[in-house]
């Protein structure tokens, strides 16, 4: 089991693993005492671009914002992992009211 | 909902996976508040980059426009010849080409046929929701003929003593503005039309108009055709004007009532659109005749 730090970066680990004994062996006998391996590393990538007027006219504007989400890790997508338990929050303007939404919120 | 926070539970979202909610709002705030919008996203999954989990904006909360602003832009010349191996292929596009800037350079001894495409037309700013622009071309016209340093308009006698307006595509009639000779405009219908960057096909340039420049003396011509003899050969100008409508408009008037069939409402100004022009002088340099230039040359 190996675990890999929140923090780590890389895409790939690099394995490596060597075998030896006192026993003399021939030299012709030595090339396949190292081993190598590289494991991908797949991880969540949680998005969310917001979008919406830049500016709007006073008086009564009914206007919409749009939230476009997904996971995606960018600079390598295949190495995408399922993200879990995702969760998406909006906070409106004080001065607006809520009119509805094309997906219900839970709250 | 809880309060102004909302809440959705996405559950798991695979790899790769998108998805878009739309939420609606309204306001009635007056002119000079700023509405701050932001969103979060996050998952229990470990690994995740926080860098894009949130975004935001402000939305500025401004009067109605009440008048159109100054209207700016840069006019070309879409021009093609029936001399051009291009305009004999099979392509019925490859044969037109748009000036990189208000000089081309023609031969004499043949039929030039033009016309104006608008490059970087300008509005200033965006509207603020849920105004919009309504633009469309109304036509375009030859103002003035400049050959031999002298202006004409083009409906004087040509150098072979015809006069009036030569015969093209009609615009739609209502315009004002314009002076000289006035054509249609291809493809001025919308906003989008003329910022697309369309180029005229072959069979639309012809009843556009139609130039031919030679030395002296004036050869038989078809009758749509403005000919002038230049003596010396030296470069002539032609000042192009194009005329649009503009009036802003209340692009999604169903919004309240969540109905997005009903079409835009006229605002500014009322009744009718107010009218604009662009106005651009082209060189055309006159060089010698196709048929005697060697190959190679």
């Amino acid at each position: 089991m190996i675990n890999v730090g929140t923090g780590y970066r890389l895409d790939q680990l690099q394995v490596t693993a060597r075998i030896s004994t006192s026993t003399p062996e021939r030299s012709q006998d030595l090339g396949d005492n190292n081993a190598s391996a590289s494991i991908d590393v797949l991880r969540p990538n949680v998005y969310v671009d917001a979008t919406g007027p830049s500016r709007i006219v006073a008086q009564g504007s009914v206007f919409w914002y749009v939230l476009d989400y997904g996971n995606l890790y960018r600079s390598r997508p295949a190495l995408t992992r399922a993200a879990e338990q995702v969760i998406l929050r909006a906070t409106l303007p004080d001065e607006v009211r809520y009119a509805g939404a094309d997906r219900a919120p839970g709250r | 909902m809880s309060g102004q926070l909302l809440e959705w539970n996405l559950g798991t979202l695979a790899p790769r996976s998108a998805g878009r909610i739309t939420i609606v709002v309204q306001t009635n705030v007056p002119a000079g508040a700023t509405l701050d919008f932001s969103t979060v996203i996050s998952t229990r999954t470990v690994g995740d980059d926080p860098a894009d989990n949130r975004d935001g904006l402000q939305t500025l909360v401004v009067q109605p426009p009440t008048a159109i602003p100054a209207l700016n832009g840069d006019l070309r010349l879409a021009v093609r010849s029936e001399l051009d191996p291009n305009s004999r292929d099979s392509n019925p596009r490859n044969g037109v080409y748009v000036s990189g800037g208000t000089a081309i350079t023609w031969p004499t001894g043949e039929v030039l046929d033009l016309t104006p495409r608008i490059a970087d037309l300008d509005l200033g700013s965006a509207l603020p929701w849920p105004y919009e622009y309504r633009v469309n071309v109304v036509g375009w016209s030859i103002e003035r003929v400049i050959v031999n340093g002298q202006p004409r308009a083009p409906y004087d006698p040509d150098s072979r003593n015809r006069a009036g307006c030569r015969s093209g595509r009609t615009s739609d009639g209502t315009a004002k503005l314009l002076q000289g000779c006035v054509y249609g405009y291809v493809q001025g219908a919308s906003r989008e039309q003329i910022e697309n960057g369309y180029v005229p096909s072959e069979a639309e340039l012809r009843d556009q108009a139609h130039f031919y420049w030679t030395q002296p003396p004036a050869p038989p011509m078809r009758n749509d055709v403005y000919l002038y003899t230049v003596s010396p050969l030296r470069a002539v100008q032609l000042r192009v004007q194009v005329e649009i409508a503009v009036q802003i408009v209340n692009a999604y008037p169903g919004a309240p009532i969540d109905d997005p069939s009903l079409p835009p409402i006229p605002i500014v100004p009322l009744p009718d659109p107010e009218h604009r022009l662009l106005s651009q002088q082209f060189d055309i340099n006159l060089l010698v005749p196709r048929s005697v230039i060697g190959p190679g040359q």
